[in-house]
């Protein structure tokens, strides 16, 4: 039975109760006093802006702390209610536009003012804030929101915007190996990462060796990332949420953007359809494979390719309605050079999402969203040996998983002191699995051979935005997690509280918990990916995590400087891994080959960005710890995952050089990630022979991970010429990645040489690096 | 909205060019020395402890390197305590100590201040119903290989091979590959084990149907988990193999190794 009776009863009063919980808790805070909201806009598209934001002044003293402050939500809406009687002045400023100013006078008579607000752009103010932790209120930390326009400034490889390339600058984020785009955030695993575009869950959105993310930036509005401690609205993940806005396509004028490429293109079309509605589409497609074999014989450099494609469409029912549809599909082929002496392979795997939303703006003070979603994921490995009297390797995975949700969002912003977002969300999931040690085409049409699991999963949260005292925020919540097949049924507190020791510096706190059902499974053994998702069964129990967050955030220089220290300590429990023993075989179920531990993360974050002037950008710096615990895993004793990095320094900044010259650079330090290696050399014989001989050969290794890589480090440049031709204006833009030719390891391994003096093959350390110096030149218009 | 035109990368086929670098480093790995115990203990025959030791990578060692001569060790059974000692290429006996089935000994070691401490029980013999030479027919391939059910005892794990004795009951081959193990938990409705030995090649069949033998396996179970486990450590040059599991090792303490109980019998295949 997918849905037990008992677990439905107490899903409903759960929800039941939340809603009736909201109810009252807003009710009695309505008041007679004047609300002011609105919407923010850019003048020209129409394109809503999110977190801009919104200030109330005494319009006498400008240069004072605001009376009142806020910020647009994703639909671009803001709201301050509870003003009184009075002479204001409203600032709307967001990154990238002239700030708007706006005087409001306030009598008996007025109880609700609701502005238009459109921003014009400006080129002067694009420097200004250009990453900001998510600080508009207050009731949030360790938040950090990027400017896709600051991203186009970064260095980027061979001149593709890289957005994960750029996230891993943010203290507190790391990426496995050069080759991986995967985010490790605070300890935690990619699948720790609960990935969204337009709130629909994308399982896999990475491109390969950082050549370009899975979300085109031409079609992205927001890009917010939130490491830890996040609000009740979020869940279903234990270590951080990305959360990708798609644009909605200017209403005013058909525009697009193209690109040609030897290694890739992309093309993005956007504009209105009718005086309601409007769209964006924009797709790449990298054919690498292609172009690589013609110019290069590498045995080790795989053959790669990838197409993605983003649209969505806006159909303008009301000014109170919106209706949208979007969809995103990508697929990614990973194969073995022609010349690859060591293995077969072949990895391919494809995400496709559909999204169908209906927000209700049902007053200056209430919207609703309603969501129905698809997702469909899927990631094939196929390795075979193709070295005689090697090792057998074969492997055949298929993770298969479509999903069907729906969900409804409610946001209220009662009063002053007050804003209440509530929601609910179902979703059914389907995953088809397949492991095996041998490939053969009837692994995919059999139902035997297959493992087919279906789960539901079910959530519900209510959070309240409160202003408790003059100085003192809270956002406080909890979200109600319920999985059937595990009887997992848990509510999850989350607090997170600001204390503002002066206008300018702000202490605050966090607690979280939270809990995940899904758990990304790969081999230990192979450095291919293997990536199975596997579901919370009554076997394997669903994760969850405690996280603990301080800090301290302090504006220098009327704002121009930001300083924010952040520390966390995080607890991971029922974490699964391939026990030691496991095999690979249909007939071994893979929930049997699959073993619990549990695992912790601690650190200290720095980060330092100034925000405004002709250098902006910031610097940062993380000490941190990652272990894990399992009892069936080296020996039962800790060690620590291969992305485990004690110290990481990341600088990112952008410099007008001149009026038309501008450069980006950034420059990364890390402790060497931890790797196993072996440290000695035995000879052990089995059941048939007591000779000792080169067959009988063994490396001792003492435990996993407890070798260092040597330190990662690179500097990447960016410069860009800005001039004009032909009445068009051009960037000329030179790209050099890795500056100084740094090698910096992909990983290392023992290579057996023959040495002639003795003819006995000997051991040899290598170390295999994937980039060295890339420069790179491109050149843009705008038109 | 400003958009972006147009946009080529010219320097992509340095982007190409240039990736991948491989290059020989120094060698920094930490060497950790520790005493390697191998012991089988075969019902009906002679204890041996083969101690050896582990060596800095080099490859370039005489097999007597690894020997350990000056260890102390000593086994214990049925409470009597057996001293061992060094006999010759890194083996330790004590003279008149033979394992016997169904017997638990317990081992411990002493080398270098590295101790460590061991237990197995050498199975019983169990009961077989056959042993049968079984033929699979893939299009034009025809492949062969014996089976035999047996009801397994408690405690034991049990794998097959083929064997090939001619009529003057000399050996003349005999595979040297168990290519499962299995468990009590994997016999069958009937409450026995089917067991499956590596296929024989057709041109042994041919010579020797009448000369085929079955060679039955019971182990301590603890050689399970070794047994899955037994190709992590095989030196490789892939660079996409890297192993990152243990062994599975029964010698507890600071050394690595297995000490394990045995016992082996042969079918005459029909």
């Amino acid at each position: 039975m997918i849905f037990p009776d008992i677990t439905f009863l107490i899903l409903r009063k759960t929800f039941t109760y939340l809603f009736i919980f909201t109810f009252i808790i807003s009710s009695p805070l309505l008041k007679s006093q004047s609300r002011i909201s609105g919407k923010v806009a850019d003048s020209e598209s129409g394109e809503v802006l999110i977190s801009a934001t919104v200030q109330l002044f005494n319009p006498n003293q400008k240069t004072s702390y605001p009376i009142r402050g806020t910020s647009t939500n994703i639909y671009g809406l803001f709201s301050l209610p509870g003003i009184n009687r009075g002479d204001y002045l409203l600032t709307v400023q967001n990154i990238g536009y002239k700030t708007k100013n706006i005087n409001i006078v306030i009598t008996d008579s007025i109880k609700n003012l609701y502005y238009d607000v459109r921003l014009v752009m400006s080129s002067l103010e694009l420097n200004e804030v250009i990453v900001k932790s998510k600080r508009d209120s207050n009731f949030s930390i360790s938040s950090v929101e990027i400017s896709p326009a600051f991203l186009e400034r970064l260095p980027s490889k061979g001149g593709e915007i890289d957005l994960f390339g750029a996230l891993q600058h943010i203290p507190g984020v790391t990426t496995s190996t050069e080759m991986s785009n995967g985010l490790y955030v605070r300890g935690g695993s990619p699948d720790q990462t609960l990935t969204m575009i337009d709130g629909v869950v994308i399982y896999n959105p990475f491109h390969l060796g950082g050549f370009a993310t899975t979300f085109n930036t031409d079609a992205i509005k927001n890009i917010k990332l939130n490491k830890g401690g996040f609000p009740a609205e979020y869940g279903g993940r234990l270590s951080s949420i990305l959360d990708i806005t798609l644009k909605e396509g200017s209403r005013s004028k058909f525009s697009g953007s193209g690109a040609l490429g030897l290694i890739g293109s992309r093309v993005n079309v956007e504009g209105p359809l009718s005086d309601n509605a409007s769209f964006i589409i924009a797709g790449r497609i990298n054919y690498l494979n292609n172009v690589q074999p013609l110019i290069s014989n590498s045995e080790v450099i795989p053959l790669y390719n990838f197409y993605d494609l983003n649209a969505k469409f806006n159909y303008y029912v009301s000014d109170f309605d919106k209706i949208s549809i979007s969809g995103f599909i990508s697929n990614d082929n990973l194969g073995q050079s022609k010349e690859s002496k060591d293995a077969d392979y072949n990895i391919n795997w494809s995400n496709a999402t559909l999204s169908l939303n209906w927000l209700n703006i049902t007053s200056d003070s209430k919207f609703t969203k309603l969501s129905l979603n698809y997702t469909k994921y899927n990631f094939n490995t196929l390795i075979q040996d193709i070295v005689p009297n090697s090792f057998r390797q074969d492997f055949y995975s298929n993770s298969a998983i479509q999903d069907f949700t729906i969900k409804g969002d409610g946001s209220y912003i009662s009063t002053e002191t007050h804003t209440l977002k509530t929601g609910i969300e179902f979703t059914f999931h389907n995953f088809n699995l397949i492991n095996n040690d041998y490939y053969i085409t009837a692994l995919l049409s059999d139902q035997r051979y297959i493992t087919n699991l279906n789960s539901f999963e079910s959530s519900a949260y209510v959070q309240d935005e409160w202003k408790i005292l003059p100085l003192l925020n809270a956002n406080i919540g909890i979200r109600i997690y319920a999985f059937p097949e595990a009887r997992f049924f848990k509510p999850e507190p989350r607090i997170a509280l600001s204390y503002a020791l002066s206008d300018k510096t702000f202490i605050k706190a966090a607690f979280a918990t939270g809990s995940q059902f899904l758990h990304l499974i790969t081999r230990n053994d192979v450095l291919l990916p293997t990536d199975i998702w596997f579901p919370s069964t009554s076997v394997i129990k669903p994760s969850n995590a405690r996280q603990y967050i301080a800090g301290i955030e302090t504006q220098f220089a009327e704002g121009e400087y930001l300083l924010t220290i952040e520390g966390y300590y995080k607890e991971m429990f029922n974490l699964y891994e391939y026990s030691d023993t496991a095999t690979f075989t249909i007939e071994a179920p893979i929930e049997q080959q699959l073993t619990r531990g549990r695992g912790n993360a601690s650190g200290l974050e720095i980060f330092f960005n100034k925000r405004t002037g002709s250098l902006t950008g910031w610097i940062g710096y993380t000490l941190a710890w990652t272990r894990r615990f399992f009892d069936e895993i080296n020996n039962g004793q800790p060690f620590y995952p291969r992305y485990d990095r004690r110290h990481d320094i990341s600088i990112a900044l952008v410099y007008d050089l001149f009026e038309n010259v501008d450069m980006g650079a950034t420059w990364t330090y890390g402790t060497g990630q931890a790797f196993t290696m072996p440290t000695g050399e035995y000879f052990y014989t089995g059941v048939f022979s007591n000779s000792q001989n080169q067959n009988n050969l063994f490396l001792d290794y003492t435990g996993r991970n407890e070798y260092r890589l040597p330190a990662y480090h690179k500097l990447d440049l960016n410069i860009t010429y800005k001039f004009q031709w032909s009445g068009l204006p051009f960037d000329l833009a030179l790209n050099i990645y890795n500056v100084y030719n740094h090698s910096n390891p992909l990983g290392r391994y023992l290579s057996f040489q023959n040495n002639p003096s003795t003819n006995k093959p000997e051991p040899v350390l290598k170390q295999f690096t994937l980039f060295p110096m890339l420069p790179s030149l491109s050149l843009g218009v705008k038109f | 909205m400003i958009k972006k035109l147009l946009l080529f990368t010219v320097f992509t086929l340095l982007l190409i060019q240039g990736c991948k670098q491989e290059i020989t480093v120094v060698n920094d790995l930490t060497y950790t020395e520790k005493l390697v115990v191998r012991a089988l203990l075969i019902a009906g025959q002679p204890i041996k402890v083969y101690l050896t030791k582990t060596l800095p990578l080099s490859g370039s060692y005489n097999p007597d390197d690894f020997n350990v001569k000056d260890a102390s060790a000593s086994i214990v059974n049925e409470n009597k305590k057996y001293s061992l000692t060094y006999s010759d290429s890194g083996y330790y006996i004590s003279p008149g100590l033979n394992a016997s089935n169904g017997e638990t000994y317990y081992l411990t070691t002493n080398w270098n201040g590295k101790q460590s401490t061991s237990q197995t029980t050498v199975p019983f013999s169990t009961q077989y119903q056959n042993a049968s030479l079984m033929t699979e027919v893939n299009g034009t391939d025809t492949t062969y290989f014996l089976q035999c059910m047996l009801t397994p005892g408690t405690g034991a794990v049990y794998g097959v091979t083929w064997v090939i004795i001619n009529a003057d009951s000399v050996f003349r081959l005999e595979d040297t590959v168990i290519p499962e193990l299995m468990r009590e938990q994997d016999k069958n409705l009937l409450n026995l084990l089917v067991l499956k030995t590596r296929n024989i090649p057709n041109d042994l069949i041919t010579k020797w149907r009448r000369s085929l033998f079955i060679r039955v396996f019971a182990f301590d179970s603890q050689y399970y988990n070794f047994f899955l486990t037994q190709n992590a450590n095989v030196a490789t040059t892939n660079i996409f193999n890297q192993s990152n599991i243990n062994l599975r090792w029964n010698v507890k303490g600071d050394a690595i190794g297995m000490f394990i109980g045995e016992t082996n019998f042969i079918i005459k295949v029909n």
